[in-house]
């Protein structure tokens, strides 16, 4: 201020200062921060530091081994035998895939783990899929990520007792094997999904919570468990004072993570005064088309698809002609798309004859592996509809179909986890898939050029026009991670 | 594994700047659950190397530069692959609260260098000085950073303000 009481620029300055950080002092303390106690942030942290150190001990053994692996292909490269390799992987640099490569030579323990939890995978999911469809009325679609789910169902199991524990074993297909040696398999196979992706040229992120009613105890030895398979984090919630904004943040959460705009995980009113705990577990994948595969959209076109109810609907189909892996078995037929870098592929499958549903009772393991074990080289004209699909399901009625019965029930038995007694509410997952001419998530640049294939004289003509599956699977560990069960490619995803 | 005075030290230290962070972190991204998980991985981080962050000059000033990168770092991937706004997820969550609103459209059109600072100036009160040396940019930089974010976020609370007279106006 002058002499005259006139204000200088300074004085105007520290008056819009104080006004700015009265405004954003204000604002930001709405934000009520939930944030864990110290000693849950030091319990993830340690659980961290085992991790890596485990990690450290495998990739140094894997640096030793890879300089021997890595002199056969490179000393003797057969011109054959690169083209093949180059083929594969959809023209990834060859140090690349040989990295890769010799990443999974070298961990055998890991892989043969994730293995093994991909078959539970599997068995999840063929377990699933037909009771999810059919209480969709098979007029909706249906997204799963059995590994999201497997994951989840192992953190419960690793903290039940008796008959509740032993009939999620069961539903997994692990019955007879320890909850603690099941979360060491879903370990791996988590391990197994997130590496090498520099060079499988896709994006895959895992990540899992607890969100824990601050008021609730529970027990240390869970939280250690937690947090040396799954790198669990923890968030302490106030589900009993603020059911509806906690429900906010875990869905907000989960489209953090996810990176697409998925479905609610959980609807308004799943969250109530009386919720224990939440376990929830994100995923996101990302992934171009092979080169050799690159969708022309100057060939997608409106095309008729025959939905189960007799009704059609018109959907922007993508075509494709060239040499793809088909398979016909057991009144099935599929065709394989594979994605840039080799690694991952889209399975897509429909009903031979006779419909999805059928299809989908009929389901087990060695069905998928013996339609996997039959694919051939052949040459096609495909006609498969964009995908935009959203699908929010719970999974109580499947989990139950599939034996799940005691954690629903009063009889629950989570002693591992706390002393309260507590049951398992609902168990839900929210997916969004999308599938173009450039890839699984679209998202980042391809970079694909279009090379197309003219189909030759005994091209087969494979149209998805009627109700199919579209599967998106680890090769590596033989894992299904996506699952659509394509009922309406008109219904705009929610 | 860390003794008993490492981890009584951490807890205080994570005690005294964990919910302060967190806020800072809400104003930079505006996006309540990214900056609780930021705030909690930077303060893992701490922990998994607490023996060398325990003795920095400042370990509030480390911990609050990881989880400024980890914010930054998220919010690109997040524009990248999800193709949302910064700032709608208030719009949708609260739509009645329109300070919050024209505050956080205000900082969504500012780089995030330019963000932090701000959020640096007005809510831990770090002057020019500090806040170049934390940044590691020019002192010019930042003087000219606050004074155009000054007159930025000014006009949006003038626009705020203004639309209130009006409303109160009517309602008489």
């Amino acid at each position: 201020m002058t002499a005259s009481g006139r204000r200088t620029p300074d004085d105007r300055n520290s008056v819009a200062d104080a006004r700015i950080r009265r405004a954003l002092e204000a604002w930001s303390s709405e934000l009520a921060p939930a944030l864990p106690s110290p000693e849950l942030v030091r319990a993830r942290g340690t659980g961290r530091i085992r991790r890596r150190r485990a990690a450290t001990a495998a990739a140094a053994v894997a640096a030793v081994a890879a300089l021997v692996t890595a002199l056969v292909p490179l000393s003797h490269p057969s011109p054959a035998r690169q083209q093949q390799s180059r083929a594969a992987s959809g023209h990834a640099p060859l140090l690349g895939e040989l990295a890769a490569h010799m990443r999974r030579l070298t961990t055998p323990r890991v892989l043969a783990d994730a293995r093994q939890a991909a078959r539970s995978d599997l068995s999840l999911l063929t377990a699933t899929t037909a009771s999810l469809y059919r209480s969709a009325g098979t007029t909706r679609n249906v997204v799963l990520v059995p590994s999201s789910l497997g994951e989840v169902l192992v953190q419960l199991e690793l903290g039940a007792r008796g008959q509740t524990g032993s009939q999620i074993a069961t539903a997994l297909g692990m019955g007879g094997t320890s909850a603690s040696a099941q979360a060491q398999l879903w370990n791996a196979l988590s391990q197994q999904l997130t590496i090498d992706q520099r060079v499988s040229h896709v994006q895959l992120e895992q990540a899992n919570y607890l969100f824990l009613e601050r008021t609730l105890h529970v027990h240390g030895t869970y939280l250690d468990a937690l947090a040396r398979y799954f790198g669990e984090g923890i968030w302490e919630a106030d589900f009993a004072g603020r059911p509806a904004a906690t429900t906010r943040t875990i869905n907000s959460w989960v489209r953090s993570v996810s990176h697409l705009r998925v479905p609610p995980l959980l609807p308004p009113g799943s969250i109530t005064r009386r919720t224990a705990f939440v376990l929830a577990n994100a995923f996101h994948f990302d992934a171009s088309w092979s080169r050799a595969l690159a969708f022309d959209p100057g060939r997608t076109h409106s095309a008729v698809f025959h939905l189960a109810s007799g009704a059609t609907v018109s959907v922007p189909t993508m075509h494709w002609s060239g040499v793809l892996r088909t398979a016909a078995l057991d009144g099935m037929r599929a065709v394989e798309l594979p994605y840039a870098g080799g690694r991952f592929s889209a399975l897509a499958i429909e009903p031979e004859t006779g419909s999805l549903t059928t299809m989908l009772d009929s389901w087990t393991p060695t069905s998928l592996s013996h339609l996997e074990a039959g694919l051939r080289q052949a040459t096609v004209d495909l006609a498969l509809p964009r995908l935009s699909l959203g699908s929010a399901s719970s999974c109580n009625g499947a989990l139950r179909a599939a034996g799940v019965r005691q954690a629903f029930s009063t009889g629950a038995d989570f002693g591992g986890i706390t002393s309260t007694p507590t049951a398992l509410d609902m168990v839900g997952q929210s997916v969004a898939i999308r599938v173009d001419e450039h890839g699984t998530n679209a998202g980042g640049g391809t970079g694909s050029v279009s090379t197309l294939v003219s189909g030759g004289r005994d091209a087969v003509a494979v149209a998805f026009n009627h109700p199919f599956v579209f599967l998106i699977r680890d090769d590596a560990a033989g894992a299904v991670i996506v699952e659509a069960v394509v009922a309406d490619p008109a219904a705009v995803a929610s | 594994m860390l003794g008993a005075s490492s981890t009584e030290g951490f807890d205080a230290f994570y005690r005294d700047g964990s919910a302060r962070l967190a806020r800072q972190i809400f104003a930079f991204t505006n996006d309540p659950a990214e900056a609780l998980d930021v705030v909690q991985e930077a303060y893992v981080r701490a922990w998994t190397r607490w023996e060398r962050v325990a003795h920095l000059d400042d370990p509030h000033a480390w911990v609050r530069r990881v989880a400024f990168n980890l914010a930054k770092n998220s919010n690109r991937r997040r524009r990248r692959f999800s193709e949302q706004p910064l700032p709608q997820q208030v719009v949708e969550e609260d739509p009645g609260d329109r300070s919050r609103l024209e505050l956080a459209a205000a900082l969504s059109t500012l780089s995030p260098e330019h963000r932090q600072a701000l959020v640096l100036h007005y809510l831990l009160g770090l002057t020019s000085h500090e806040i170049a040396t934390e940044m590691g940019v020019p002192i010019g930089t930042v003087k000219s950073w606050l004074s155009r974010g000054r007159l930025h976020l000014s006009a949006a609370l003038d626009a705020l303000e203004a639309t209130d007279d009006c409303e109160r106006t009517q309602d008489a």
